[in-house]
């Protein structure tokens, strides 16, 4: 038996959403906003920051829009 | 009608490839990165190319090869996009801009002789060189140890390549390696050869207005064998090359470039020469429409110029042309604009840390005043460029986008 050390886990799901990227002209900082709800990117941040339930997570390369729109509350990600 | 500024050009080729990625467990350095790299090396026609995660971490790692260290001096151009001086400062070293010709916005090389030669065998009048808040404190200075010229960087900028045969004269004459960041310019050609094939080492990104696209991504190139090694080790937090995984021999980053990342490039590299000639075309449609159109200038294209690797189209406009209007005016017609580059050195970051104000580099700040990058990539239409230079066309010609002072 060969067993791996280690590997990741993808579905269906994570194949839809790649899929759906390469569709858009957005395949680094998809839009900014909060309300553009399908792109992965700021939903991502959105779900890390959600998860982490204290405090603020956001990826690596934040705008300031979306930073700013966090920030002022229009999620209530909690203040840590 | 709403035109993009530029987007990339994804066939079911890169689908294919990215999908493929994901039914194996390598999402990071697998068996796709090795093929882009390959494919890389060979199209531009180098022995090794190193995938990273952006044309910034790639100048960043090469600066470091050159040996850059704590206040040595390397020569660059004020009129690019900031990561080409900001890697330089990466290394706690300082970028010693020259000015530009007027007509390629590249380097100009009988400035940068001039600087080399100051700033190595004429001590005396090497200061004049060096960014304003350095000046009085000399090239000795016991604050900051100011060190060697070590190296020169240019950038081929928008897809046109510096002039490298006058570079790599001076280079190989001082001995210091020559860099070329052609994070610009995959696919131009300089007097028959690939950007890339210029210098000692060269940088391509791929960000996604880029000719090739990996969404994030960059490509180390070169022939010296003990460079891409240490590429390969400073990429992957230091890790020596006998297959060791925690086994750091040197400082190193995070600068992987990942599968899917490479999976795209690879899948982008297999088209390349048609996602360059749709580009070609597109510049093509533009410079026939707006051959002639008063207040406006086509890129000039240099006789070394074999090849264009069209990145993206700015034109100059005249003097009397009210920039900001322009393209605030542009804009309310669904078309897209970019005042591409302001200067380096007049960039907030750059004048608070060095003392730069305006004047310094003339050629670089009056050829950056009146730039104006319209939408451009492979994937545009006739009807969108005829749509854009229509418009263009009939602004230029209205009053409200001239400069008070010279309304006619």
């Amino acid at each position: 038996m060969q067993v791996p050390l280690s590997g990741p886990d993808i579905t269906g799901r994570e194949r839809e959403l790649i899929n759906q990227v390469l569709g858009t002209p957005y395949l680094s900082m998809g839009p900014k906003t909060n309300e553009d709800f399908e792109f992965p990117n700021s939903n991502f941040e959105i779900a890390i920051a959600r998860y982490s339930g204290q405090a603020l997570r956001y990826g690596l390369r934040p705008t300031l829009r979306s930073f700013g729109k966090l920030r002022t509350g229009t999620l209530r990600a909690g203040s840590g | 009608m709403q035109v993009p500024l530029s987007g990339p050009d994804i066939s079911h080729r890169e689908r294919d490839l990215i999908n493929q990625v994901l039914g194996t467990p390598y999402l990071s350095m697998g068996p796709k990165i090795e093929l882009f790299e390959q494919a890389l090396a060979e199209y531009v026609g180098r022995q090794y190319a190193v995938g990273v995660s952006s044309g910034t971490a790639g100048l960043h790692l090469a600066v470091i090869a050159a040996g850059v260290e704590e206040g040595d001096l390397v020569i660059t151009t004020p009129f690019s996009f900031v990561a080409s001086a900001n890697c330089i400062l990466y290394q706690r070293a300082i970028p010693i801009f020259v000015d530009i010709d007027r007509q390629t916005k590249n380097l100009d090389p009988a400035l940068v002789a001039q600087a080399v030669v100051d700033l190595t065998d004429h001590q005396e009048w090497a200061t004049r060189w060096l960014p304003p808040n350095l000046r009085n404190s000399g090239l000795r200075n016991s604050k900051l140890e100011i060190g060697n010229l070590k190296a020169i960087l240019p950038v081929h900028v928008f897809g046109q390549p510096a002039d490298m045969e006058f570079l790599n004269w001076i280079a190989e004459r001082y001995h210091l390696p020559l860099i070329e960041d052609a994070c610009e310019a995959l696919g131009a050609e300089y007097q028959g050869k690939k950007a890339g094939s210029l210098g000692d080492v060269a940088v391509f990104a791929f960000y996604p207005n880029k000719q090739l696209t990996t969404g994030e991504g960059g490509m180390l190139v070169t022939d010296r064998e003990e460079w891409a090694a240490l590429f390969r080790s400073l990429r992957n937090q230091g890790r020596d090359d006998s297959g060791a995984w925690l086994n750091h021999v040197r400082l190193g980053y995070n600068y992987r470039l990942d599968e899917l990342s490479a999976a795209l490039g690879l899948a982008q590299m297999g088209r390349f020469e048609e996602l360059l000639s749709k580009r070609e075309r597109v510049a093509q449609w533009y410079g026939e429409r707006l051959q002639g159109l008063e207040g406006v200038e086509t890129p000039y294209v240099a006789p070394q110029t074999t090849r264009v690797g069209w990145f993206v189209y700015v034109v100059s406009l005249a003097s009397h042309v009210d920039r900001e209007a322009l393209m605030a005016s542009l804009e309310e017609r669904g078309i897209p604009s970019r005042a591409y580059f302001p200067p380096i050195h007049l960039q907030p970051f750059y004048r608070e840390t060095f003392g730069y104000a305006e004047g310094t580099f003339p050629v670089a700040e009056s050829v950056a005043s009146c730039t104006l990058a319209l939408p451009f990539c492979g994937t545009m239409t006739e009807e969108q460029v005829e749509y854009v230079c229509d418009k263009l066309g009939s602004l230029l010609r209205s009053k409200g986008c001239l400069k008070a002072s010279s309304a006619r």
